[in-house]
């Protein structure tokens, strides 16, 4: 997962690092409730929190920028759609301004844009309205994707995996040891099968497989070994875990022991005013 | 040596939510778009774990994402990203998996059973996902469509061709197994 992605979990000395991981879920899930409903001026108040965070985090955000490059050309489509598509005054580029001086067959070339842009084409501009609703959508979106990325780079998979065994506890039929066997497992898993998968594909190349220009060969060709692969993998763990008489009833050999700064109940009323704000001001 | 099938699937489970998850990072360079192979694992968890272990290795996969482990597409994670303008596509991954895992076992798991499931589980995930597009952003349908169905239902026939191939030549494997 290290060399995966820069969202994944770094040391730090900062507050965010050794708060309880609970605290954190919770405040989150809070956050990006509310955040669906924020206005430009809350926008701007979760925003320089969030930039503190991420300052204070020494992240590094030329680099995450970059990693998250298809999703921010969506969040762009987004804001261009509502712009072209929200109905509301035209919103004109100063480009336009210096035609005010010319004229077509005696008519101000301004008003035949507006005349064809309002009755011709009523999409062809973009509107005020559409402006400030596009980009007021986009905004929301990467803010939760900001907190997302946040949690993600300052919580251990260890301290996650208790955190879900927690809050599956009180759940009724809902085997939450079962699932924190699940968690441990898939984040085995994971840095394990993008390992196969290079193998796999460096095999494939050494092949010339990469000159195959048949697509269902090419996908064919590299998860047929690698699933052969991750289950031998899998079939070996399940027969280690029974020859330790793996059962959801062991004991547990440390009771789950969350980290706690200190600080949680600040945390807990921060946000709770930060949604306060948004939601009644 | 004898295991019991609940720790063998228990182990098989994690193993296709850590495939979903990877899935997300595995793209097969085919033309200007390269095909992600996330959907097809979420497709082939459903025919080889079934409807039960199936839907757990998804929800397991969610949980992760939601909890804030970076597994969603883009390396990020958390709850944000179920309200997001994709997450109707990853909800929509839940009825997909159970209803392509029930058509599957119903038509006796041949090939072109398996291949009208995924079809069928494919058109559920785009049925959930391009409406909830649509109203996280306010665009119209046809706008919806244009940028979150068309662009991709291409790959989606090669990867259920693909994936068709794979479960028909998987499943001995791990009928093997005692699955």
């Amino acid at each position: 997962m290290g060399t995966l992605t820069p969202f994944s979990y770094r040391t730090g000395n900062f507050l965010l690092f050794k708060m309880d991981v609970r605290c954190k879920i919770i405040c989150i899930c809070f956050l990006t409730i509310v955040a669906v409903n924020a206005d430009y001026l809350h926008l701007c108040l979760i925003s320089a929190v969030l930039s503190w965070l991420l300052y204070r985090c020494n992240f590094n955000i030329l680099r995450f920028l970059k990693e998250i490059k298809y999703f921010l050309l969506l969040l762009i489509f987004v804001f261009i759609v509502r712009g072209f598509t929200t109905p509301g005054v035209p919103l004109y580029i100063p480009i336009f301004e210096f035609m005010d001086k010319f004229k077509l067959m005696g008519k101000d070339i301004v008003d035949i844009i507006t005349y064809i842009n309002i009755n011709i084409l009523p999409y062809s501009h973009i509107t005020k309205e559409g402006f400030i609703d596009g980009g007021k959508v986009a905004w929301r979106f990467f803010i939760i994707i900001i907190m997302g990325i946040l949690f993600s780079s300052s919580t251990t998979s260890s301290s996650l995996k208790d955190s879900v065994m927690w809050f599956l506890k009180p759940i009724p039929f809902v085997p939450e040891k079962r699932a924190g066997v699940m968690v441990s497992l898939f984040v085995r898993f994971l840095p394990l099968i993008l390992e196969k998968t290079l193998e796999v594909s460096d095999a494939q190349k050494s092949r010339c497989a990469h000159l195959q220009k048949n697509p269902v060969k090419k996908i064919k060709n590299l998860t047929v070994p690698l699933l052969i692969k991750v289950f031998d993998s899998a079939d070996k763990l399940a027969v280690a875990m029974a020859s330790r008489c793996y059962n959801d009833n062991r004991t547990e050999i440390t009771e789950n022991t969350f980290l706690r700064s200190g600080y949680e109940n600040q945390f807990y009323a921060g946000t709770a005013a930060l949604a306060l704000i948004i939601l009644f001001l | 040596m004898n295991i019991s099938k609940d720790l063998r699937m228990t182990v098989y489970s994690s193993l296709f939510a850590a495939l979903i998850a990877a899935g997300a990072y595995l793209a097969v360079p085919i033309g200007p778009v390269p095909i992600v192979l996330q959907n097809m694992f979420v497709l082939m968890a459903a025919l080889l774990l079934g409807t039960r272990w199936g839907s757990a290795a998804l929800m397991l996969y969610l949980l992760m994402g939601a909890s804030g482990f970076p597994v969603f597409a883009g390396g990020t994670g958390g709850i944000g990203r179920l309200f997001g303008p994709t997450g109707g596509y990853l909800l929509g991954y839940i009825p997909a998996v159970l209803v392509t895992g029930f058509i599957s076992q119903k038509l006796g798991k041949k090939l072109l059973g398996d291949i009208a499931a995924m079809a069928i589980g494919s058109l559920i995930v785009y049925s959930a996902g391009v409406p909830w597009l649509k109203f996280a952003t306010a665009m119209s349908w046809q706008k919806a469509f244009l940028l979150g169905m068309y662009p991709f239902v291409i790959g989606d026939l090669f990867k259920i061709a693909a994936a068709a191939y794979c479960v028909k030549f998987l499943r001995p494997i791990l009928h093997k197994s005692d699955i």
